[in-house]
This record gives structure tokens, sequence and C-alpha cells, in this order.
């Protein structure tokens, strides 16, 4: 059984983070963020080229990954076209359609939220394609969702005393 | 700033690739259950307990990527996006 991410703080206050980039993003309070990037599928490795953004956990999206479109263009470093369309999902009442990709969780030092470790992140193998959002600025951060838990066999602690998050792999 | 056009129809590939997963999903819930199965067309190439392994397996068959689908053996419902409440 593997830990990826370990003893993660979430706060009760807004804070900012910033991305490698230089932008800064605000984080509402008792949001979990995590880093990730995310890749064509197929890939043993995460291409070093791809940058990592923040995505929020969210155990109440139903699907894998869910990003808007001006997050997905800025942040993700992919042409959305070169991601294969799979199926049409309804999102925000509109149809989209998902794209195949896979999803990289990179591992922080315990009890920090915005340090992380060398090591290769773990590969979350998406079932089902993630969702680019029809809809302007929304969500308005990347959402990671309970699907992705599912296909990737993960197992979430969550200390709400403690403020802390732990996610581990039981495949 | 000119919108994006973005094409919402996917490869007759990958749909018929999807329409053979569904025909044949009754079936592989039963003794697959969590696993990934590759479709190629109407044929099925294989399961394994990872996405990557069958992606790479179709490739190395020479299928172009848009041509196949890899897919969990899980229950296959209509998708309604749905997020906490903001």
């Amino acid at each position: 059984m593997a830990t990826i991410v370990r003893q993660l703080p979430f706060r009760s206050f807004e804070s900012t983070l910033s991305l490698p980039s230089g932008e800064t993003v605000k984080i509402l309070h008792r949001q979990i963020v995590l880093w990730v990037s995310l890749s064509s599928p197929g890939q043993t490795q995460l291409t070093s080229s791809l940058p990592r953004f923040p995505a929020i956990l969210d155990i109440g999206l139903n699907e894998s990954f869910a990003i808007s479109r001006e997050h997905f263009n800025r942040w993700s470093g992919l042409i959305e076209d070169e991601l294969d369309p799979l199926e049409q999902v309804l999102m925000y009442d509109r149809r989209v359609v998902a794209r195949e990709a896979d999803l990289w969780i990179y591992r922080n030092v315990p009890f920090a939220r915005d340090d992380l470790l060398e090591a290769e992140p773990f590969h979350v193998e998406i079932d089902a394609g993630i969702l680019i959002s029809p809809v302007a600025n929304k969500p308005r951060l990347p959402l990671l969702g309970l699907r992705a838990f599912e296909s990737a066999g993960l197992q979430l602690l969550l200390d709400g005393v403690r403020q802390l998050v732990s996610i581990r792999s039981v495949l | 700033m000119t919108p994006q056009t973005i094409d919402l129809r996917s490869s007759p590939a990958i749909l018929q690739s999807l329409a053979a997963f569904r025909r044949d999903l009754p079936e592989m819930l039963d003794e697959h259950f969590g696993e990934w199965v590759a479709y190629h067309l109407d044929q099925r190439v294989g399961f394994s307990t990872s996405k990557t392994r069958l992606y790479q397996e179709c490739l190395s068959r020479g299928t172009p990527r848009g041509e196949f689908i890899v897919r969990r053996v899980v229950p296959d419902v209509p998708r309604i996006m749905d997020e906490r409440p903001v």
C-alpha cells in the first residue's frame, strides 16, 4: 500500500497559491488542494515538460476530473483536439465530449500543501475521459472527483480534527 | 478573442468500439468487474489490470490512437456531471 499524499493540510481560512508560472489563485476556506498534471494516456512516466497545477479534491464530483477550458488551455500544456474524443456527457446543462487523458498526483512534503517531493508523481489512470467545461470560468478551479479514486484504487483519510488529508493507493 | 470551436463528434472507430464494449458489458461485469478492457472496432483486444498496458498493446499492434478505446469494466450509466454546490 503506497501513500501518495501525506498529512496534507487544509485550512479553515482563505489562502493564495502560486503556480510555477507565477500566477496566483485564491483557495477558499476548507478546500483541499492537490497538485496534478494531465497527460495523454499510454505513458508510463510523466513527461517532464508537462506543467503542474492545482486541483480541488471534490468527492461530491461524480466524474474523474473537470476543468474550465481557460485553465486547460493555460495550465495543462496539452491541446484539447489532440486528446481522443470519447463520448458525450451533460455538464452544466450542456453537452461536452469527454476527452481521453490520464492524471498524475504530486507527492507532498508531510504537513505542507505546496512543498512537493522530488519523487515521480502517482499515475491515475482515468476511466472514460476528463471533462473540459463549455461554460466560461466554471469550475472556478479544476476538480478531482470520486470516479478517479475508484479507477485508481485510492483510499482517502480525512482528519477533520487536525485538518489533514492523506491519500494512499491500495492496488 | 475568437471563440474556440470544439468538435463534439467522436471518430466512427471510437463509436464502434464503444458500441462493442456496451454490447459485451453485461457478461464482462460477472467475471471481469473492475478490470480494464480494450476494444478496437468490433473486436475485444484483451483485459488487464492496467489501462496503460492495454494502450501500449494496442499501439504495438499498429492500431493508431483514436481508433480504439480502453475502459474499466464497471456499470455504464448516462453521464451527467454533478459537483458540490458552489
